[in-house]
């Protein structure tokens, strides 16, 4: 938080690949307090998108941070990039 | 019996005759069907240490009990062999129609001994057995065969399970073919069956298995259907629009996904052919229908024309994940014209298309790191990514023209026959690998080189779905034996039953061992349940040990298991320990860690293997 009281935030790059899961959740840069997890910056593209994700359909998607693999309480620490991806189910 | 004809047909093909059994309750409720009761039959029956194209040598077409019985997603047969490309236990499943129109036949299973003077399809219409002549059917590829025997017959429904040329040439690749597009791939059964001289086993037939419990079946179906509509809805929704290939793109991102002969990672392919050759895209190009297996409420087929391109096919089957991986991202292709074209030809020629497109990595890597030279391949460019060169080397393969007459025999086979490139082999025991990453899902390691047909994604074990776990639970082996076999022991009963592969998705826990209490009427507690799984994974095991097998006969290359570890992407440093997630899973079976052989106590408290027993502590 800075001195006058407001959050700092960050930017980051969100791309999906799980649209059976998202619907028609847009690629794009998104806006999260600094310190925020998978799960806060989720919630703020489920907002920015009208789209609310049922928490049963939650445990298909996996998310890399930069590349690297990450989980719903991952923080979000200087981090560019998040995917946010189906579940492999096989096949 | 309910769910079963009741009747096992044992042909032999050199005196062209045959006997019919009775399917005996025991065996019937200890093996259930498939992949088990095909290795309990092939244990018994075939002698140890039999060459795999000799005579005496069997392979079993084996329906799962659910095969017709009303079960939704219950409609696979097994075919059982030894492998002539790992030397031991082999079962490979198709889907389809073929499982349930075999009992239609009526037969529980067919097994082949014997090798036929002429080439010969054997034709069952409605429980007669006949041998009919098909020297002018050799030679054809699988779907004018079909077509052919169809017109012969004049019956456009018969059920038709036929090698291709590949099988006619003994190639260790050699699938076994059914309703032309669906395949019992793995592990080179159609080979076993070309060494016979068996071109097809062609089924017809009115016989009706009837469940037990009707009610209850068409309740269980009920449940299957709301648990479509309920948790696993957006992973349905994928499969029944998309089919295995929906989930292609995001499986490279997160590492699930081979690139570049195991080397590589999605940073070394472009988005475009990241993103190209997933079904999503590739249906907007080509599908002109979709189709299901028999009993099927996800219909994860389809078909699709290619009307334009170098390669325009008229019809074909849309590929399926490991296809589009073997022939997109392990040779850095995102060209879908090639990746559709090399499909329809290993479908055609009859051979599998996990091991033709790892074969074509392999000699892509050999030759761009100068192991080979362009001339000894037959003047092929085959640099990474040139899909005009793929297709090129795959045609090749299938048709077993110039070096591809030497590729035929697999990655393994050619790097000896040419003494080099064993650097650039992945494979587990001799067969090429599929397209899930160990590195991803560490349990996959244990079941590629233990299982006892290895090489194989869909069998049992920690599963692919352990990649999802977070990297503390999944990088940790300490304790990994418990869910190992739990995981065999579920997958084991599965296949059995004849249910699909994608049941695990497709089907809510635990609800087969409901179906197959429905359709038999016998009842499974826990334990027996818990028993049935280790029962058939153990003879599948014992009839490798029987051929002289031991732990230190299996390997596995160490590229997957990450030595070295890649150095970048979502697996970067990984490298997995193989051998204590397979102490693991000894450990937990009761079984000798050194190699790998069931200590006596192991097998009494499973039950039903006395012939096992016998052979390994009769002199003991």
């Amino acid at each position: 938080m800075l001195k006058n009281g407001k959050v700092n935030t960050v930017k980051i790059q969100v791309y999906f690949v799980c649209q059976e899961v998202v619907g028609d959740m847009k690629d794009g840069i998104y806006e999260v307090a600094e310190g925020s997890t998978i799960r806060d910056l989720f919630s703020v593209c489920e907002k920015e998108n009208n789209i609310f994700i049922k928490d049963e359909y939650r445990r298909w998607l996996v998310f890399l941070a930069d590349g690297k693999q990450a989980q719903w309480d991952t923080v979000l620490h200087k981090v560019n990039t998040v995917h946010i991806i189906r579940a492999a189910v096989g096949g | 019996m309910f769910g079963y004809v009741g009747k096992l047909l044992f042909v032999d093909l050199t005196n062209r005759t045959f006997e019919v059994r009775d399917l005996d309750e025991k065996t019937a409720k200890d093996y259930v069907g498939g992949l088990s009761l095909g290795a309990k039959i092939l244990y018994d029956e075939m002698p140890a240490k039999t060459p795999v194209f000799a005579p005496e040598s069997m392979i079993g077409f084996v329906t799962g009990v659910a095969n017709g019985a009303g079960p939704f997603m219950g409609g696979r047969y097994t075919v059982v062999s030894k492998s002539p490309v790992t030397g031991g236990f082999n079962d490979a499943s198709s889907g389809g129609t073929f499982g349930p129109l075999m009992k239609r036949a009526g037969y529980d299973a067919v097994f082949f001994k014997g090798i036929s003077e002429k080439p010969v399809y054997v034709f069952i219409d409605d429980g007669k057995v006949e041998f009919r002549e098909a020297t002018h059917l050799w030679g054809k590829t699988t779907i004018e065969l079909e077509k052919a025997i169809k017109e012969e017959l004049g019956d456009p429904k018969v059920g038709i399970a036929s090698i291709g040329p590949g099988g006619e040439n003994l190639s260790n690749m050699a699938a076994i073919m059914n309703d032309e597009h669906r395949a019992a791939g793995r592990g080179g059964s159609g080979a076993v069956m070309g060494s016979k001289k068996l071109k097809a086993l062609v089924v017809r037939g009115n016989h009706r298995v009837q469940a037990h419990d009707k009610d209850a079946v068409v309740a269980l179906n009920k449940e299957v259907a709301e648990w479509h509509k309920g948790p696993v809805a957006p992973v349905y929704e994928m499969f029944t629009n998309h089919g295995t290939g929906g989930a292609y793109d995001s499986s490279i991102i997160n590492g699930d996904t081979s690139v570049k002969n195991w080397l590589g990672t999605a940073n070394d392919l472009t988005e475009e052919q990241i993103k190209k050759p997933t079904s999503q895209e590739q249906d907007k190009l080509f599908k002109i229908k979709k189709y299901s297996c028999h009993a099927c409420p996800v219909g994860c087929g389809a078909i699709y024309s290619v009307k334009d391109g170098k390669w325009p096919i008229e019809e074909t089957g849309r590929p399926e994940y490991e296809t589009d991986a073997m022939f997109g991202s392990m040779v850095l292709n995102g060209d879908v014209y090639a990746i559709n074209q090399c499909n329809f030809l290993c479908n055609e020629y009859g051979l599998d298309t996990i091991s033709v497109g790892a074969t074509v990595a392999w000699l892509m890597e050999c030759y761009n790191n100068g192991i080979f030279t362009k001339e000894e391949i037959d003047g092929v460019d085959l640099t990474w990514g040139n899909a005009d060169a793929i297709v090129a080397m795959t045609e090749k393969i299938c048709k077993g023209e110039g070096i591809g007459k030497i590729l035929q025999a697999g990655s393994v086979a050619a790097a000896k026959h040419f003494n080099k490139g064993f650097e650039a082999l992945v494979h587990a025991s001799g067969i090429e690998i599929p397209q899930h990453d160990p590195r991803w899902s560490p349990g996959l390691a244990r079941t590629y080189q233990y299982d006892p047909t290895p090489g194989r994604h869909v069998k049992g074990g920690l599963s692919i779905h352990y990649g999802h776990q977070p990297p503390e639970v999944r990088y940790d082996y300490t304790n990994t034996g418990e869910r190992d076999v739990n995981g065999v022991v579920y997958t084991e009963a599965l296949y059995a039953a004849g249910f699909c592969t994608m049941s695990d998705f497709g089907l809510p826990p635990e609800i087969h061992i409901k179906f197959l209490t429905a359709v038999t009427g016998f009842e499974y507690t826990p334990e027996e349940a818990r028993n049935l799984g280790i029962r058939s994974y153990t003879i599948r095991h014992a009839f490798n040990l029987r051929e002289g097998l031991r732990r230190k006969d299996f390997t596995i290359s160490d590229r997957i298991i990450g030595v070295p570890p890649l150095k970048e992407g979502p697996t970067a440093g990984v490298t997995v320990d193989a051998k204590m997630i397979a102490d693991n899973f000894f450990k937990e079976l009761g079984w000798n860690l050194e190699d790998a052989v069931p200590t006596k106590e192991s097998l009494e408290r499973v039950g039903g293997l006395e012939n096992v027993i016998k052979d390994l502590y009769a002199n003991a």
